[in-house]
């Protein structure tokens, strides 16, 4: 098990320096100087120089990279040129919210897509199936921003049910004592429920929003091989046995089924964890979308190269345990160990 | 009855019994009648055998029998009665107690029929605990002791392995395993063999034959391979079109083939000791579609003796018994009688004496 776990973390390191070096590459292969965009339109050529040699632009390609990821390990991250801030506190101050926002949206997607599923399969009424398939198709045909505005204009505005877009606790809230970061979690650990309460409250509508679209998928996939697996013969078998419809479905065909889906939710997952700029946009959502766009198009090198890094360690992260999961869950794929 | 009469007579306990079932399966293309009005009896212990090419209806008799015949298919009548209980009426969940109990299923294709993702200890363990009232531990050695039974080598050890590790062979003898682990009174089994080679074929066969020659299981052997029936049953029944056309015991029937499928089906049997060059023995066309039968004796397009007789094309034949009325011979035939007889009038020509 340590062997496996082993090799699949080398493969890990060398994708996430794979990352790291496109981001380098592709950044300074645009067309653009940052230190033109700092100095201003009106600056002479001399310092345009003089600042390309602050920031180490005219050092060869190699020096400069050498000296981005010796900066990643000692924790020197560099600075965003545009807001003056050190990226570490930028995208620590960003990041929680998009993640808070990432795990929600893929916690409804995922259960709701595993519940929905169930029923369409399970009771064969030709009714229920063709309902959740309309959601299905509606989740992955409605562009997000819109959904958002529409469940923000119905259920904020004319039925006031969910807070309306301002951020991530009501304004007289105060947010619980640090711990993770993430409010839910804080306030749980705090024992603050109404704190809890409200975070969750503010969660709702942003989350449902971003998870729609994973949603309609993983529903989509799960149906398909929920009703390809229902068919196998070991269902029949189980059923032969003495088991119940629903024993037979939920313990034969729902673990066989599940297989793909444990794949296409870790994709999804790392997905939702890089957050969403139009979503965050829409509820006003304090996260990091509005302000990597930002970054790059100010060719903000230091904070574009940092967020591509975090992102690619968060897909190589949940890709790896989706790995691992998946040799506990199917025999077949599990790796031989030397006796 | 006089009490000597009654005491002439051996008790014939049926473990069970079936009457008139009929089994439909409604698709797009029509309804597909797959088990039309089949009446048979297995006695306690017994072995039958229920042959028939594909799509003779024998796997939905079979499914019928247990209940578990799904939508879109339907039994729209008859019944069956197991133990002297009719359990064609039972509900799903009073079903439920008597699958895996008293009647068991030995499936076909033993590449599928095992869950993939679970372990073949545990597929054991889940019939016994479903019917028996015993703890997971004692349930474990049970289903090592079953293990040991259908001679899978090192049980114990193999209880954790999945059905990828297991060779068709040995999955089968799981099934078979699973199939008896509650020591029912009766097991289906369909195309228990087809998937396997020869030689491993013989040996399952060996294991499944010893198994219920020591419990007096009854078994329904469901095959199209005549030489399986022929070593394991006592009486066979012939399937044709959703029908059984001949039922006898099974040395009546390998002396004497009454219903002409019956007697080209036997011949199209390959056999070592009698090759002959030349072309292979076939029955010529194919079996009727079960949407679409024909108005007269199914077999009559592809029927040796009646292909062409105003009566067989027209006129669906009754069930005639003949022989010993103990054991009797049922065909399906309009000219039964004078098969039966012999008369030469009626037999089938054999290849190269027309």
């Amino acid at each position: 098990m340590t062997r496996v776990v082993a090799s699949k973390l080398s493969g890990a390191v060398i994708a996430v320096f794979g990352a790291s070096l496109v981001a380098f590459l592709f950044l300074r292969a645009l067309p653009g100087n940052p230190a033109r965009l700092i100095v201003g339109p009106l600056a002479t050529p001399q310092a345009i120089v003089n600042q390309e040699h602050t920031m180490g632009l005219n050092q060869p390609l190699w020096v400069q990279y050498w000296r981005y990821i010796k900066g990643i390990f000692s924790g020197n991250w560099g600075f965003s040129y545009s807001t003056g801030e050190t990226v570490r506190s930028e995208l620590f101050s960003r990041l929680p919210a998009s993640l808070e926002l990432g795990l929600y949206a893929f916690l409804f997607a995922f259960v709701f897509a595993v519940l929905l599923a169930l029923i369409a399969t399970y009771r064969r009424r030709p009714w229920v199936d063709g309902t959740i398939r309309a959601i299905s198709f509606f989740g992955l045909g409605t562009p997000p921003f819109w959904f958002g505005l529409v469940a923000l204009l119905l259920l904020s505005q004319i039925w006031p049910i969910f807070p309306g877009p301002e951020g991530r606790l009501s304004l007289n809230v105060v947010a619980p004592p640090t711990v993770t970061h993430l409010y839910t979690v804080d306030a749980l650990i705090a024992g603050q429920w109404s704190t809890l309460l409200n975070a969750l409250w503010h969660l709702a509508l942003p989350a449902i929003t971003l998870g729609l679209a994973p949603f309609a998928f993983l529903v989509r996939l799960l149906r398909a091989n929920l009703l390809d697996t229902s068919r196998e013969n070991f269902i029949v078998v189980a059923r032969s046995k003495g088991l119940g419809r629903f024993a037979a479905f939920a313990r034969h065909a729902l673990p066989n089924a599940f297989l793909p889906t444990l794949t296409a939710g870790g994709l999804l997952l790392a997905q939702l964890l890089a957050g969403s700029v139009l979503v965050e946009e829409v509820f006003n959502w304090p996260g990091v979308g509005q302000f990597v766009v930002n970054a790059i198009l100010e060719q903000d090198y230091s904070v574009v190269q940092t967020f591509v890094l975090l992102s690619a360690v968060a897909y190589v992260f949940v890709n790896l345990v989706v790995d691992i999961l998946y040799g506990v869950v199917d025999p077949r794929v599990r790796v031989p160990v030397a006796r | 009855m006089s009490e000597a009469a009654a005491a002439a007579a051996p008790v014939r306990e049926h473990v069970l019994e079936v009457r008139e079932l009929e089994t439909n399966f409604y698709t797009a293309e029509g309804v597909v009648r797959a088990v039309r009005k089949v009446s048979l009896e297995i006695e306690r212990g017994q072995r039958i055998g229920v042959v028939g090419e594909s799509g003779s209806g024998k796997s939905a008799l079979a499914l019928s029998i247990l209940g578990l015949i799904e939508p879109p298919g339907r039994v729209v009548g008859g019944s069956v009665v197991l133990n002297g209980r009719l359990i064609s009426s039972f509900s799903d969940g009073q079903m439920q107690k008597v699958r895996g109990k008293e009647v068991s299923l030995v499936f076909q294709d033993p590449m599928t029929a095992l869950d993939p993702v679970m372990s073949i200890g545990d597929q054991i363990v889940e019939v016994i605990v479903r019917h028996q009232p015993i703890g997971r531990r004692a349930a474990r050695r049970a289903a090592v002791e079953l293990l040991r039974d259908v001679e899978v080598p090192n049980a114990e050890r193999r209880m954790g392995d999945y059905p990828h590790q297991y060779s068709g062979g040995m999955r089968q003898r799981v099934l078979i395993a699973i199939a008896l682990a509650n020591e029912p009174d009766l097991v289906i089994a369909d195309e228990p063999t087809t998937a396997l080679d020869v030689t491993t074929q013989a040996q399952v066969l060996d294991v499944l034959e010893r198994l219920v020659a020591e419990r007096n299981t009854a078994v329904m052997l469901i095959t199209h391979n005549l030489g399986v029936v022929a070593e394991f049953c006592d009486r066979i029944f012939v399937m044709y079109a959703g029908r059984v056309v001949e039922q006898a015991d099974a040395d009546v029937l390998f002396a004497r083939q009454t219903h002409p499928y019956t007697e080209v089906l036997l011949r199209s049997v390959l056999r070592a000791d009698r090759l002959e060059r030349g072309p292979l023995p076939t029955i010529p066309g194919f079996p009727p579609s079960l949407a679409q039968l024909p108005a007269g004796c199914p077999f009559e397009p592809r029927c040796p003796v009646g292909h062409g007789r105003e009566l067989c094309a027209t006129v669906v034949p009754e069930p005639v018994s003949l022989g010993d009325p103990a054991d009797p011979v049922v065909v399906e035939c309009h000219f039964a009688r004078e098969r039966f007889d012999g008369d030469p009038g009626f037999a089938v020509a054999r290849p190269g004496s027309a």
